[in-house]
């Protein structure tokens, strides 16, 4: 046998990065249509901002404590900040070059063109300045500062203009007033500095009329246009552009507090003016103009990014939102109805019959709807009891709940308030809901409710029936479009059972008891997946077969990873598609050579966690709300919920083990923590996994709705 | 507008949800279960648990708190929605039970009052006889299930936070039952008190026990069980844990050993760990210890090496009761005959004449159903009353009815409670002599319509008594016909009746006066001629 090595793993954060280049990646892929490649340039501006205010915050806090809290490869948070910054600095780069070099040139020849204030006609400023006064004006707050400390609380992550200005105030005034020589006074009295942020009611794109094509402006060019219409006859002496991210890392102090929701509010508040950490300034600033924001706002030069081009490419996500040139995006792949819901029985009977699952938005989510906005107004529906952790801004969820419990039913919803930056958001809902008769409860104390569960009871002729909707997704329409994720429904006495106990456990109805199926965090859940690890690495030791397939979002907790690599060790064939954080090291002798990592980043986002353990050969499939992270194994509510109909378990492995054969959408993590897109080998043919999924999709549709006649039907007279 | 229920347009499906709740000494806990009336199954739908501590209070200081009962009515409040929500508010679909706790506590009327007015609950507090009732219920399965284990003697214990229950099996049988005052809060609360270390305690356990033992001892000469049966919560918990999985609907063998081992590592740990580690309420945790550590000595002291673990509690076994709410399971029926007959043998009863009268009784009960109106569970006492009626005549025949009442309302009959045994204490005093009155003192204290079927049943046994006044079970059974304003009793067994119409005449009145019906009795053969 092996000498055993000692455990390494790949630090988190860097891990995260990496992730994020690969969705750059996809920026600078050109198999991608045009405008899809903005869309990942998009997405991986806004993911890194969130990277700032959660990860890079919580760090700093960390640091700034002096807590020398070393992370999983025993790097302390100095340490992990320069790798970060590096890393980051790269990723800049990269991104402006993506939108210079490839993207703008090219949509420019497709005939999405953005302009600068230089190339405008004369007509198309005065047609400028008209919009800019009559709609725009009123909206622009500026702020002059006056001295260090008067600086204003700017909102993080909003871009700002800063204007350098002449002073021109009375210098003999000034000395007088102070007391001084007028030379000391002009020493003292330099330039002024004025902010302007950018309201969010102010388009960042501003449409220019073109007989084809789509020509824009950002709308920090037409400011710089019209600076003369707020500072009049002052003269501007620079401007740039810059924004600054504070740290969102600031979690509500639940302790001995009685209300939630005010604590709550203060904590949005305390977010607003929180530390900052990352000021991203152009890189055409001056020094002057860069000194004086360094100072003001106390930023490091080493926590100064300088952006070459546009800053806040999050926002480009609205140029993907054009009307028109549908041949620069994919051909959408529309989500295909579900045979099973599809005729028109009630989906009680539906999922009465048997176990149903949905793989969505390959399939439509409209059956999760469906299944409340039927129960509403069902007459033999007596309760329903939810969680919601982040949901829409129209939520037709949220709208049948009320309903329901105008209706009469006793409606019950956990409202996870503490769902990070949809705060504000959720208490909206919750106070809705609340007036229409719904019971809310704001969350459990001190841990989240991730956990995505649906149940209903209903009272039918043959006793009371419970009806339950089980998922790896939130309950939110909006994102189910663009996140991949699994839907169970069913009505198995057992998980019925389990269900009550668990939504009264968490409510607090009940203390929480053994459950039949069901494992739940933080109770038994990191048991249940180190047994289930466990039992394959003591069936592979005994020379048997034992075999791991997981699909997460994320592999971080030390715990799991090393019995993963225990599980490797005894000849455990272990598959794992992790697209996010990955902190095991795969494929390294002595410790993980049985260990295989890939990742896929594609049209949608890979959402969904599954599980599936070879079990002696009863394998056992099962789908849960909850990553391999430490948060979510003992810091969340959760679930893992087992699928047992066979059909659905088939189905469901399958397109578990149909990501580790894509070769255009997936990369694998190497053993020095790089990942490497997999390459198609010769004969092999091309697996695009999403796309396979999504005609799989649209076989079962239409296998079900036109069904090849095997068996003849005479027509006879009678 | 939502349609009409489909639900409640069908005809009564023989499906029913009820609901029991039950005020523990450290929790109030409510089971929600459906009943198929038509199959006899029982189904789990909800079940809720909320810690309240009323053995605290009651145990140390003898009432119930202002602050706990408030806290009582709290938890209520929300089961009352919840009941709402399921639909279950007719009254005769929830009992509410409450045990050791509510039962010592001083201020108990105050308690079940204050309850009522704020929940609308009615608060049945449970006594002993009716814990052994239901605990026997509860273990009727495994002794159809697993009847391996039931082929010599049994000792089913119970740990309960106020009190602990044995019951005796001999193969099927309940040979004895009683409730001791030893608990696994009243331990704790008793050792905080005394603030005594974890080795003292267990000798303080140890004592207790003891002295719990030998009183069974001295009350059960030939015991010798071969199997301990723990049932509760804390006993439950240590076979899922040693075992790895849920105790099920079977009887799970643990070792001796082991569960020793256990105990040992549960007590050698912090309490807060314990609740940390088994993700259990501190309560719960504090009182793990003590709980378990009874079990594990009660089986040592009786030198009983197979201890057995089974899911069964008491919310069960009430709600298998309520599948037939009008009267006890034939099970229960005889085991409780059976104690009755044990208990006329004591006071030296003449046994065939008393059970022929039982049995006469009933065979008039049921002849009379229309007339007297009553569920089977009078039947029940009926018969009870009519084996015991004269064992009054051991201490003296001089008013020998009011002394069988008092023997059985002092002697403690398997599965009854007190309530009932008042009953059946009256039904037996009123086998002859004066008729129920006012002045009476038992009889005015009950309700109108336990007093009226307390007359009914003294009706019947009157009657059933004089035709076995020869004491020779001539008359084997009887038929009743009625005949507008008359009832014919017709005798079946024996040709000259004269002795019995003599009797009955001088019985009869009672009977005639409740029903209004003016009875003969006949011999069959008078009637067919």
């Amino acid at each position: 046998m092996n000498k055993k090595l000692k455990k390494t793993y790949f630090n988190r954060e860097l891990s995260w990065l990496s992730f994020n280049q690969r969705v750059l990646d996809q920026a600078l892929n050109d198999a991608h249509p045009l405008l899809e490649r903005v869309k990942f340039l998009a997405i991986s501006a806004s993911n890194l901002d969130e990277f700032f205010m959660v990860r890079v915050g919580g760090l700093a806090m960390i640091e700034s404590s002096n807590a020398n809290k070393v992370d999983i490869v025993g790097w302390t948070p100095v340490q992990q900040f320069d790798q970060i910054r590096k890393k980051v600095r790269e990723m800049y780069q990269m991104q402006a070059d993506c939108l210079r070099e490839q993207l703008e040139p090219q949509l420019k020849m497709k005939g999405i063109e953005r302009v600068t204030a230089s190339d405008l006609t004369e007509s198309e400023k005065a047609q400028l300045s008209v919009q800019f006064k009559s709609e725009t004006l009123s909206s622009i707050a500026p702020i002059a500062v006056e001295a260090d400390d008067s600086f204003p609380m700017l909102a993080g992550a909003r871009l700002c203009m800063c204007v350098r200005l002449k002073n021109e105030s009375n210098l003999l005034l000034s000395a007088i007033e102070e007391n001084d020589s007028i030379e000391q006074a002009a020493n003292r009295k330099t330039d002024r500095f004025v902010i302007i942020p950018f309201s969010r009611s102010i388009p960042r794109f501003w449409t220019l009329p073109s007989d084809s094509g789509y020509r824009y402006l950002l709308f920090e060019d037409v400011l710089a246009l019209f600076l003369s219409e707020i500072f009049g006859e002052q003269e501007v002496l620079e401007t740039t552009i810059f924004r600054i991210t504070r740290n969102g890392d600031v979690a509500v102090d639940e302790d001995g507090r009685v209300d939630l929701l005010s604590g709550m509010r203060e904590m949005l508040e305390a977010r607003r003016t929180s530390e900052c950490i990352r000021l991203e300034i152009s890189e055409a600033a001056g020094s002057k103009i860069k000194g004086f924001l360094q100072t003001a706002i106390g930023v490091r030069n080493k926590d100064t990014y300088l952006i070459f081009g546009p800053l806040g490419l999050g926002n480009f996500f609205s140029l993907y939102g054009i009307p028109g040139f549908k041949e620069l995006k994919d051909k959408p792949w529309e989500p295909q109805e579900s045979p099973d819901f599809a005729e028109e029985r009630s989906i009680f009977d539906v999922i009465s019959e048997k176990d149903r699952m949905l793989y969505h938005p390959f399939q439509q989510y409209d059956p999760v709807v469906q299944l409340l906005e039927t129960a509403a107004s069902d007459p033999d529906v007596i309760a329903i009891k939810q969680t919601l952790y982040r949901t829409s801004s129209d939520s037709k969820i949220v709208k049948a709940l009320e309903l329901a419990a105008e209706n009469g039913k006793h409606v019950t919803v956990i409202v996870e308030l503490k769902a990070r930056f949809d705060e504000a958001r959720n208490i909206y809902w919750a106070r809705h809901m609340e007036e229409a008769g719904v019971d809310v409860i704001y969350g459990v104390r001190g841990l989240k409710t991730h956990a995505k569960m649906c149940l209903v009871i209903r009272k039918e002729p043959t006793g009371i029936r419970r009806y339950m909707h089980f998922g790896t997704g939130n309950y939110n329409e909006s994102t189910a479009r663009l996140y991949s994720d699994v839907s169970l429904f069913t009505c198995d006495e057992q998980l019925g059972v389990d269900a009550v106990q668990f939504f009264n456990a968490i409510t607090g109805l009940s203390v929480p008891q053994t459950m039949g199926k069901i494992a739940a965090a933080p109770i038994n859940l990191r048991e249940t997946f180190l047994e289930l690890i466990q039992l394959e690495t003591a069936n592979a030791a005994r020379g048997g077969v034992g075999q791991i397939i997981a699909k997460v979002n994320s592999l971080v907790d030390q715990e799991i990873i090393d019995a993963l690599y225990d599980a490797s060790q005894a000849g455990v064939k272990v598959r794992l598609n992790v697209r996010g954080i990955c902190c095991l090291v795969p494929g390294k002798k002595g410790l993980s050579e049985n260990i295989r990592v890939v990742s896929v980043v594609d049209r949608l986002l890979e959402h969904a966690r599954v599980f599936c353990f070879h079990h002696a050969g009863d394998e056992r499939v099962f789908i849960s709300s909850a990553d391999w992270m430490g948060r979510n194994l003992d810091r969340r509510v959760e679930l893992l919920v087992p699928v047992e109909d066979r059909e659905i378990k088939s189905r469901l492995l399958k397109i578990t083990k149909l990501y580790f054969e894509d070769n255009v959408a997936a990369s694998e993590l190497q053993p020095d923590g790089t990942y490497v897109p997999v390459i198609r080998k010769k004969k092999k043919g091309r697996v695009r996994s999403q796309e396979v999924i999504f005609e799989e999709a649209c076989k079962i549709l239409s296998a079900r709705t036109n069904p090849k006649t095997t068996v003849f039907e005479p027509h006879r007279g009678r | 507008m939502p349609a009409e229920s489909t639900f409640s347009r069908k005809s009564p499906t023989g499906i029913e949800l009820v609901a029991v709740i039950d005020i523990g000494s450290s929790s109030l806990r409510m089971q929600i279960a459906e009943i198929n009336h038509g199959m006899g199954t029982i189904r789990h739908i909800d079940f809720f648990s909320q810690a309240v501590s009323i053995g605290k209070d009651s145990f140390l200081a003898g009432t119930i708190e202002k602050k706990t009962i408030e806290d009582c009515v709290m938890v209520l409040r929300i089961y009352r929605d919840k009941l709402n929500e399921y639909g279950i508010t007719n009254a005769d679909r929830i009992r509410v039970i409450a045990t050791s706790a509510v039962r010592e506590a001083t201020n108990r009327m105050a308690f079940c009052d204050r309850v009522f007015i704020a929940t609308g609950f009615e608060i049945e507090p449970f006594d002993e006889a009716e814990i052994h009732r239901v605990t026997y219920l509860g273990i009727v399965p495994f002794i159809q299930s697993q009847p391996r284990f039931f082929a010599s003697q049994s000792l089913v214990c119970e740990v309960g936070g106020g009190t602990t229950e044995l019951l005796l099996l001999d193969q099927s049988d309940v040979k004895f039952s009683k409730t001791y005052r030893l608990g696994s809060l009243r331990l704790q609360k008793m050792m905080e008190v005394y603030d005594v270390s974890i080795a003292k305690s267990r000798s303080m356990i140890e004592n207790q026990v003891q002295q719990a033992i030998s009183d069974f001892r001295g009350s059960t000469k030939h015991a010798r069980p071969e199997n301990v049966i723990g049932l509760g919560g804390d006993i439950r918990f240590a076979a899922n844990e040693i075992n790895h999985q849920p105790v099920g609907d079977e009887l799970v063998e643990l070792k001796l050993d082991d569960l020793e081992s256990f105990v040992n590592e549960i007590v050698s740990q912090q309490e807060d760990n314990l609740a940390a580690k088994y993700h259990m309420s501190l309560p719960d945790a504090q009182s793990l210890g003590p709980g378990l550590l009874i079990q594990v000595m009660i089986a040592r002291r009786l030198k009983v090496n197979r201890f057995l673990v089974g899911k069964s509690n008491l919310r069960d076994g009430v709600i298998k009761e309520m599948i037939e709410p009008r009267g006890w399971s034939d099970t229960i029926q005889t085991q409780i005959v059976q104690s009755a007959i044990r208990l006329g043998r004591k006071f030296k009863f003449n046994e065939n004449h008393a059970r022929h009268v039982a049995k006469l009784a009933c065979n008039l009960f049921d002849e009379l159903k229309d007339l007297h109106q009553l569920t089977s569970r009078y039947r029940g006492m009926l018969e009870l009353a009519c084996l015991l009626h004269e064992i009054g005549v051991y201490i003296s025949s001089k008013s020998r009815h009011k002394h069988s009442a008092y023997l059985i309302r002092n002697s403690g009959l398997f599965g009854m409670g007190e309530r009932d045994i008042d009953m059946v204490a009256l039904v037996a005093r009123y086998h002859r002599g004066a008729i129920p009155l006012p002045r009476h003192d038992i009889y005015s204290q009950l309700g109108r319509k336990s007093r009226v079927a307390v007359s009914k049943m003294a009706a019947i046994l009157r009657i059933a008594k004089s035709l076995d006044v020869k004491r020779k079970q001539r008359v084997k059974s009887v038929r009743a016909e009625f005949k507008g304003n008359r009832l014919d009793l017709i005798g079946k067994g024996t040709v000259d009746i004269t002795m019995e119409q003599l009797e009955l005449r001088q019985n009869v009145g009672m009977f005639e006066v409740i029903f209004g019906k003016e009875v003969s009795l006949l011999s069959s053969r008078t009637v067919y001629e």
